[in-house]
């Protein structure tokens, strides 16, 4: 009897010990080479409801809206070379967290359009968007309306299935312009990036295409005010292209952690713009800026994908707590990691197509970790003797390459380890002041001081994964 | 071999029952009281047939019933026995158990990290 109850015991300590274990899966995607690309656009407006209190999501809590000023949609691009396909989605809303974004992906394996293709979700973070992560009700309740984030999911899902559906020959080509002057960094060291990117696809019968556009700045151009529903300036900027050219647009938001926005326009007596004008004009200005640009770079019909799951620990005891009272749907491990030994589950991948690689990164990334510092920055970290990690610059050794941030989760700002500062009787509750003065209220949305580092080490592998260095 | 002791059995039983459910019951409880939201109640007491709670509640239960197969154990072993490792059972239990995912003990310690 008892050497029974001993095998019993031992089986059931084994299951118990390696059931709270989190498991990295392998590297995994596709890299192929093909006469031309195939390519699809497609998109879905988001139905909201006006049953429910629905907030504005990215400033502060119980803010309702009270309208919509430019329609919500979900956008989908579908690009193929050689038989093999990826469907990147980009939903107008402020971030969605990985337990939503595995949600859609489920839900779009179920059709056979897109059940045997790579798929990524990316949130083109709005801040005129409805709430979608839950941290916008009122304090310590969910803000998430289950009618809308239905109504998110089917659009996603809609607009996949309709961009697998458009798919046509054509070309590619890239291209990229400064909007230096529009953009502003909030918070030292001001690093970032200066361009508006594109990739243009152009169809072999003649029809208008769309483009890929990546910026790296918070579409918050309707400021911290505003109660309309709104995709922010990337709707102007499509609309403003869409006019001139008949080609659509997807928009993904780049390197724009701490904190990188659009400066306000102004009128020509130097007067700001109100804000629903100066969306506007923002918006304008970066299409014309992509308009006006000269030289277009045909990429090669190639296609690379890899993707891989990160774990990532969480010393945020605010995320840990809401994710207790159900409001973030974040997939968490149990793994021992960090103080609290607890992680996410999130996702990095890296995309390249044709020459252009994209780094597709789960939160909002500062720039200064993608690109480093611009020469003679003249900065002193809170850490200096902490070593950031690589740069993505190093990392994938070009210096032209795309973020495509907040896509397949949304962990938070990343911040560089050696200028992170927790506030020291309130961590991650108030936002540090440190010796120059300078707030570090980034660090209260993030994971931990951790993350930037393995993000990094999981972009090395990824870039050195055969998928990537085997060029197609 | 011995022969199973069906007494200790349905003890052992009955034990694990109570460990197992009772700390996820008494977390709803308290998410009842906030939410009032009866149905998320009742569907999320599935959460304590979730794994390590599950497996170490089990775990428990066999070493109770071991102790309680044990037919010379004495009165006042039983007497101080039992009661201590109830209490450090559902303790366990408790602290494993997860609230939307979160083992207890984890949200715990985060707001012990905020308060202290």
């Amino acid at each position: 009897m008892k050497k029974a109850a001993l095998i019993i015991i031992s089986l059931v300590l084994l299951f118990s010990l390696f059931s709270g274990c989190a498991v990295n899966s392998g590297i995994s995607g596709f890299s192929e080479k093909g006469e031309s690309f195939f390519a699809g656009f497609g998109k879905c407006e988001i139905k909201i409801p006006d049953y429910e209190p629905l907030y504005i999501a990215g400033y502060r809590n119980g803010y309702e809206i009270t309208g919509v000023l430019d329609p919500l949609y979900s956008r989908a691009v579908a690009l193929s070379v050689g038989g093999k396909t990826i469907v990147a989605v980009a939903v107008d809303c402020v971030g969605l967290v990985s337990g939503t974004v595995n949600d859609i992906k489920r839900e779009m394996k179920k059709n056979p359009l897109l059940s045997e293709v790579e798929i990524t979700v990316s949130a083109t973070h709005t801040h005129a968007g409805i709430d979608t992560m839950g941290l916008w009700g009122k304090v310590a309740e969910d803000g998430k309306s289950p009618a809308f984030m239905e109504a998110v999911k089917a659009s996603a899902v809609a607009a996949a299935v309709a961009a697998a559906s458009d798919m046509r020959e054509g070309s590619l080509y890239f291209s990229k312009a400064s909007v230096k002057e529009l953009l502003y960094d909030s918070r030292m060291p001001k690093a970032y990036d200066e361009n508006v990117y594109q990739i243009r696809f152009e169809p072999s019968d003649g029809v208008a295409g769309f483009r890929i556009i990546n910026l790296g700045a918070h579409a918050e151009a309707l400021r911290s005010e505003n109660t309309l529903a709104s995709p922010d300036y990337p709707a102007h900027t499509g609309k403003y292209i869409f006019e001139k050219t008949g080609d659509e647009y997807i928009y993904f938001a780049g390197a724009l952690g701490g904190l990188i926005y659009t400066k306000m326009q102004k009128d020509a007596n130097g007067v700001e713009l109100a804000p629903t004008e100066n969306v506007k004009k923002t918006g304008e200005r970066i299409g014309a800026a992509l308009l006006s640009v000269t030289e277009e770079r045909k990429l090669s019909p190639t296609l690379s994908f890899a993707t891989v799951s990160v774990t990532l620990p969480i010393e945020n005891n605010t995320f840990v707590a809401l994710r207790a009272l159900g409001v973030l749907e974040n997939e968490f491990v149990y793994n021992g990691a960090g103080k609290l030994g607890v992680s996410a589950k999130s996702r990095l991948s890296l995309l390249r197509i044709g020459e252009v690689t994209a780094a597709l990164v789960p939160g909002e990334l500062f720039p200064e970790l993608a690109y480093g510092l611009p020469e003679f920055t003249e900065f002193y970290p809170v850490n200096g003797r902490v070593k950031n990690p690589k740069t993505f610059k190093e990392i994938l050794n070009t210096d032209e390459f795309l973020v495509f941030g907040l896509t397949d989760d949304e962990i938070g700002y990343i911040v560089p380890p050696n200028d992170f500062l927790l506030h020291e009787s309130s961590p991650y509750l108030e936002e540090a002041r440190d010796g120059y003065g300078r707030n570090h209220y980034e660090e209260t949305n993030s994971l931990s001081p951790h993350t930037a580092g393995l993000i990094a080490k999981a972009l090395e592998e990824l870039a050195a994964s055969p998928f990537m260095s085997k060029r197609g | 071999m011995k022969s199973i002791n069906g007494r200790s059995l349905v003890f052992s039983a009955v034990f694990f029952l109570i460990i197992s459910v009772l700390p996820v019951a008494m977390i709803k409880l308290i998410g009842f009281l906030f939410t009032d939201e009866v149905a998320s109640v009742l569907l999320q007491l599935t959460d304590s047939f979730t794994v390590p709670p599950f497996a170490v509640s089990l775990l428990l239960a066999a070493i109770f019933y071991l102790f309680n197969a044990k037919k010379e154990a004495r009165k006042w072993q039983k007497a101080v026995f039992y009661p201590v490792f109830c209490l450090i059972s559902f303790a366990v239990s408790l602290l494993l158990t997860t609230v939307n995912g979160v083992p207890v003990f984890v949200v715990l310690k985060a707001a012990v990290e905020v308060f202290i």
